[in-house]
């Protein structure tokens, strides 16, 4: 081997999960972000170092398909001379060869530049807050990395089957460890663990499909029976489905379903998009609706990072403090989210994009609401959702895995699935009842377009409730089973 | 390869501003001197010393004797490490945004008993690969007792080889400054059309080094090479309304000649003038309702890349991907082979060839790619394939007299990613005798025309889409443009509309679709790009996206 293979090297994953600590502990984090801050003299050095370990099994056509098991880690330093344009490196080598040349090329160039100084860009609140206590790391999560292959994955796959039909999904488990220092004084760390479950389960034909899902920050809350057999209901009540013409209808969302939705609300509270005219919350010709009425008085959204059914790190991506936020109360437009600039020049708190939304519940569960329906769909889940035009948050997406036609209180049989253009901010404000708030899976949903959060799995908590609508735009049928 | 030399960049410039004196409309009067104290830095001098391919063939052949030593009936690994940098010029910025990023990472697949497992990290050391090696031969083992269908794969001979992407100009030793002048007068070929501007322009360069080994001895060695440039002209385009890429620039696998094109500037230049004039049209909303509807050559390449592309890629036809991206419209595989699934008028190859940016010489698989037919005259003849999924059509290759192979589409976007089906670069042949944009909509009384469309929302099983968003949409009157279109969009069930393919354009309509696609769970993205005539359509619902708060 050459000289350019690394002096250091973390332990290989069997080893780390046997020491019951998969990803690099705070310590070892921590003294990573100090070694890289000690080989840079910049004036503004922004360093984070992220270790991710996960556990993944996928199934497919009523077996095992394969795993996908390891870790990345992530180390992205930031540097900057005066008010010259900063430089921003990334690699995932941690010896001291690789990082001191990535760190001393980045911090050349950032010094010697390649433009005159541009005067324009202001510097960034910097200030160290105090951080609000989080627990989002359990070692139930940790010890099911190593424990659950051997009987979770052939209970599920046992219990399909059990029903005469064809099982696919996922069981992934994550542990994660980042520390995040500024040269200004910023030095903050966190630790999260995260698991979620799917299971999909098809009949012989094809014809009929249904799912279901857990995620949960600690395992224990995982109710992996129960997902499997969700998945086989919405299965077998979906044979022989019709086609029901489109249009708007009273709509039962259950709660994977509106979280496919809410995830777009996020940039929706950006306040600089929203000022601007780009949002939903806009108020035209200018301005925001800031304390006007925007949603149904039932409706509140907030997001805290203590939050006991999902939370996420106690601060921003600069390293900045994050609290409490609520956003929409009985309706109202409480807060905007302002980035660090634009809170400057507005004279407001700062605060990005909540990185996770919690809306309050309602006492109505889905067999209640089913039971109160005329008549309406039932819609388990939503697949392939994308922003149509955020200025007014119009969405499109299709059904998936369970779309059903309640009549008379009761579930009649399976529909055809439809595709769906809406906006939140109709059908929010069209609700018939709201059922209990817990945390909804998402199961596959990759970035779509025009969406700006976190995007890879595990996606950042969403606490919804299923709710039931009016006048649901089921604007098209897809043959998409 | 080329050196690159400022000579060399001034003779295929045309525009005077080309050089390190550029003046920026907007920014001040006074012209600007890019700093010279940089002059001597270039992508090389960023990043660290690549590792050499025998040091990465050390970790692959390790790795395979640990698999082979504990059993493993079929192993392989991706190990690569990959160097890529940014720079960004906003169009009202004096200084591009640079980012620099460097990685090493593998990924092993172990088969024992018949159970797949997978197995990625970052720690490039003997033992961290021998480790993984046997821990994914332990996972295998447990998983081979949850496998009723034991998992195989073609069988491929044992192969040591190694293969560049081709390059004239290597991206890594030109100067940033040179670059950074090159972003600037790009910038400025839009931002002096009046009316016109840029949202900014990017180049963006990977070079990896990827060693694929396995378990039968089989050694290769690829040297890839990406451009990734960002390139819109728009008119207009503070409110969004025309945005268009000009030609013969997008995603490729090359170097620095992807983008210092003779004459780009003043194509540049008349795609600006070109959005600047399209832009001033009176706009409205579009009745909903049926309408023939033209595609240019970009859109054609995202809709069919997006929609037809996945449908066809073999593991989700089969199945795999029921949890996650969905399943396939074109299903079972077995009934839909030799049937008519699009309009006469289409017909489809795909291909890994250079400078198509999904261009290898061997897929992750180890299988050589090659090009080959999917749709022929509106007829179903391939699926894309892997080695784990090509015996699924052997019936089919017997029927038609051809041998069972892979095609070569077996891809891990990154060496620790799984290795999925992914479509390949997918041609579709325009027509033999002269038919312009403009031929396509003469004789359209009312219709619609849409450009520069790079997203296409689909479903489970790519059955249908919704296109919304584009560069700028049409409305075609009487066989001419006579007003631009707001708040409509798209919506198709997949295989009506391929049905409802009327004509394509002549080989001087085609354009670039460049788009994302996922898979797998967790979820990873490609880069994926796919080349098409314009198309004419008939009867496409258009639907309104305009809807009042």
């Amino acid at each position: 081997m050459s000289a350019k293979m690394p002096l250091r090297s973390i332990p290989s994953l069997p080893n780390r999960m046997a020491a019951g600590r998969p990803v690099l502990a705070q310590r070892q984090v921590t003294e990573l972000t100090e070694r890289v801050m000690g080989m840079t003299s910049a004036d503004t050095v922004y360093v984070i170092v992220s270790h991710t370990a996960r556990v993944v099994t996928r199934m497919a056509n009523g077996q095992v398909l394969s795993g996908d098991d390891g870790d990345e880690l992530e180390i992205f330093i930031g540097t900057k001379f005066g008010n010259r344009n900063g430089v921003k490196v990334t690699t995932n080598q941690l010896d001291d060869s690789s990082l001191r040349a990535m760190v001393q090329h980045g911090e050349r160039l950032a010094r010697e530049g390649i433009g005159p100084v541009d005067s324009s860009v202001a510097e960034e609140r910097q200030e160290p807050d105090q951080l609000i206590p989080v627990q989002l790391w359990h070692e139930e999560t940790i010890r099911a990395m190593s424990t659950t292959r051997g009987t979770v994955i052939p209970e599920l796959l046992g219990a399909i089957a059990h029903e005469q039909l064809r099982a696919a999904g996922f069981l992934g488990i994550m542990a994660r460890s980042e520390a995040l220092i500024t040269k200004e004084g910023i030095a903050v760390y966190s630790e999260e663990t995260d698991c979620e479950i799917t299971v999909t389960a098809r009949t012989a034909d094809g014809k009929s499909s249904g799912w279901g899902g857990q995620a949960a920050r600690n395992w224990t809350a995982v109710k992996y029976a129960d997902v499997a057999a969700h998945a086989a209901r919405m299965a077998k009540l979906g044979v022989d489905p019709v086609a029901l013409e489109p249009g708007r209808r009273v709509a039962i969302l259950g709660a994977p379903a509106v979280a496919q939705i809410t995830r777009f609300m996020a940039q929706q509270f950006n306040a600089a998009s929203t000022d601007r005219g780009m949002t939903a919350l806009s108020k035209l010709p200018y301005g925001n609706k800031l304390r006007m009425r925007v949603l149904d008085p039932r409706i509140d959204m907030s997001s805290d990072p203590a939050d006991a059914d999902g939370g996420y790190r106690p601060y921003f991506s600069s390293g900045n403090g994050t609290k409490a936020m609520t956003w929409v109360e009985n309706g109202v437009l409480k807060n905007l989210a302002y980035d660090p600039l634009y809170a400057m020049v507005k004279g407001k708190p700062y605060a990005e994009d909540p990185y996770s939304l919690r809306i309050a519940g309602g006492p109505t569960s889905v067999d209640q609401m089913v039971a109160q329906c005329k008549e309406g769909v039932y819609v388990n889940r939503l697949s392939a959702v994308e922003m149509v035009d955020q200025r007014t948050a119009l969405m499109t997406g299709v059904m998936r895995d369970g779309c059903f036609l309640v009549k008379n209180g009761q579930i009649e049989r399976g529909l055809k699935n439809f595709r769906f253009l809406d906006s939140p901010f109709f059908f929010m404000n069209s609700i018939e009842a709201i059922g209990p708030t817990a945390r909804a899976p998402f199961g596959y949903t990759p970035r779509a377009a025009g969406e700006s959060w976190f995007t890879d799995w595990p996606r950042r908590p969403m606490i919804v409730p299923p709710m039931m609508v009016r006048d649901f735009n089921f604007n098209a049928l897809a043959d998409a089973v | 390869m080329v050196k690159h030399t400022r000579r060399v960049f001034l003779a295929t410039s045309s525009l005077a501003t080309a050089g390190s004196l550029v003046t920026l409309r907007g920014i001040g009067a006074q012209p600007i001197t890019l700093r010279t104290a940089a002059s001597h830095l270039t992508g090389d001098t960023l990043l660290p010393e690549p590792a050499t391919p025998m040091d990465l063939r050390a970790l692959g052949t390790a790795a395979m004797d640990a698999a082979r030593q504990g059993g493993a009936s079929y192993a392989d690994i991706r190990v690569a490490e990959r160097h890529s940098f940014s720079l960004y010029l906003d169009a009202n910025n004096v200084a591009p945004d640079l980012e620099v990023k460097s990685t090493l990472s593998f990924g092993i697949r172990v088969i024992a008993d018949g159970g797949l497992a997978f197995v990625h990290g970052t720690s490039p050391t003997i033992d961290s690969v021998t480790t993984a090696a046997r821990e994914a031969m332990a996972t295998a083992r447990g998983y081979a007792k949850l496998v009723t269908k034991p998992v195989e794969f073609l069988p491929l001979p044992s192969v040591t080889g190694e293969w560049s992407t081709p390059m004239k100009v290597d991206p890594f030793t030109v100067p940033l400054e040179d670059q950074a002048a090159l972003l600037h007068a790009y910038n400025g070929a839009s931002t002096r059309v009046y009316h016109a501007g840029t949202q900014g322009t990017r180049f963006q360069w990977t070079r990896e080094t990827r060693v694929f080994a396995a378990s039968n001895g089989t050694l290769l060695t690829q040297q890839l090479r990406y451009s990734e440039p960002m390139l819109r002209s728009g008119g207009d385009w503070m409110m969004g309304a025309v945005n268009f890429l000009p030609p013969r620039i997008g995603y490729a696998s090359g170097g620095y000649e992807t983008v210092m094109i003779p004459g780009l500037q003043d194509d540049i230049k008349a795609t600006a003038e070109e959005v600047a004039r399209l832009a001033r049209l009176p706009r409205r909303a579009f009745d909903v309702g049926r309408y023939p509807v033209v595609l240019d050559g970009a859109t054609f390449g995202t809709v069919l890349g997006t929609t037809l592309g996945p449908a066809l890629e073999l593991d989700r036809v089969l199945g795999d991907e029921a949890d996650a991206s969905g399943t396939s419209f074109v299903s079972p595989p077995m009934e839909q082979l030799g049937r008519v699934i699009t309009s006469s008028a289409l017909t489809v190859t795909a291909h890994r060839n250079p400078p198509s940016y999904a261009a290898v010489k061997w897929d992750d698989d180890g299988t050589e790619a090659h090009e080959f037919p999917l749709v022929q005259s509106g007829r179903l003849v391939d699926y894309i394939t892997s080695r784990s999924s090509a015996p699924a059509l052997q019936r089919w290759y017997e029927q038609q007299g051809q041998p069972l192979r892979s095609h070569g589409c077996a891809v891990a976007g990154e060496a620790g990613h799984p290795v999925l089906v992914r479509s390949p670069h997918l041609t579709v042949a325009p027509a033999a005798q002269r038919a312009t944009l403009e031929d396509l909509y003469r004789d359209i009384p009312r219709g619609l025309l849409i450009r520069y469309a790079d997203n296409v929302a689909t479903d489970q099983q790519l059955s249908s889409g919704s296109l919304t968003w584009a560069g700028a949409m049409f409305e075609i009157e009487k066989g001419k443009i006579v007003r631009r279109i707001d708040g409509n969009g798209i919506q198709f069930g997949t295989s009506t509309f391929w049905k409802s393919l009327m004509a394509v354009g002549d080989a001087n309509t085609t354009g670039m679709g460049t788009f994302y696609l996922s898979k797998g769970q967790p979820w990873r993205y490609v880069i994926r790009t796919a080349t098409a005539p314009a198309g004419f359509f008939k009867d496409v619902n258009v639907i309104s996206t305009k809807v009042r708060l």
